[in-house]
């Protein structure tokens, strides 16, 4: 069993949070639109402000299926790796953040 | 899941309706309302390259989406009134002037609707989508449909 401030614990609780966070965020933005309402909702805010550790969780979330994690990856990591002919194409963005991670190690 | 929809539009079911896809991510309402062939991408004036915008500057405001639509030839024009020869698009807002849906206006009178990323919707009046997500309509756009 793991013990308060063991890496182990530290990954469940940053996954189960992202995971909350998550489902949140799409209940109360899926029928939006705008761009602005669904990154300023405050679900998605406090998934950007996990920082760091929350970047795997968001890759491996666009792994599973395409989703908005866009602005959050952007905004945690300062990088930007989807060219400019892909823009708002999801899928595309997807492959060009998944090749950024594995890149990296991070999925 | 037309009960979801329901909830989240209050006045949905004030008129007629029909879900008319499935949920599909890849595209949103100003997409669709741009065209049936525009369903590859989002649209709108997002920082690019988080989202498609066929101008620049990318502003979030009304009048920036009619200048956007001016070029895909459409003008803006006063009521949703079916008028023979011609596409109409309406334009939602919320009550600080940004955008927040569009509809395009089929054939029949009906309006066509991607709802975010939920499903596509056959609505038979615009105020059905009314509300404290999409506002109201402020705008009615339309253009000649080539012959």
């Amino acid at each position: 069993m793991a013990e308060l401030g063991t890496p182990e614990l530290h990954q469940t609780t940053v996954e189960e949070r992202f995971q909350s966070l998550a489902r949140n965020w799409q209940e109360e933005t899926a029928h939006l639109s705008s761009f602005t309402k669904r990154i300023l909702n405050p679900h998605y805010q406090q998934i950007i402000g996990m920082g760091p550790a929350v970047v795997p969780f968001l890759l491996r979330g666009l792994a599973r299926e395409p989703k908005d994690w866009f602005w959050a990856l952007y905004s945690v990591t300062g990088e930007n790796p989807v060219a400019a002919q892909d823009e708002g194409d999801i899928a595309a963005m997807s492959q060009a953040w998944l090749k950024w991670g594995k890149q990296r190690g991070m999925i | 899941m037309p009960a979801e929809l329901a909830r989240i539009f209050p006045r949905l079911e004030s008129a007629p309706y029909e879900v008319t896809s499935p949920e599909d991510v890849k595209y949103n309402c100003v997409a669709w309302a741009a065209g049936r062939t525009e369903v590859r991408r989002r649209w709108w004036p997002a920082p690019s390259p988080f989202y498609y915008w066929p101008v620049e500057p990318r502003e979030e405001t009304v009048s920036g989406f009619i200048r956007a639509f001016s070029h895909l030839g459409y003008a803006v024009c006063d009521t949703s009134d079916l008028e023979p020869g011609y596409e109409k698009l309406a334009i939602y807002a919320d009550d600080t002037d940004m955008p927040t849906h569009m509809a395009r206006q089929l054939p029949s009178g009906h309006w066509t609707s991607k709802l975010g990323e939920l499903e596509d919707i056959q609505h038979l009046t615009l105020d059905q989508l009314t509300g404290s997500d999409y506002g109201r309509v402020v705008q009615f756009l339309r253009r000649k449909i080539p012959t």
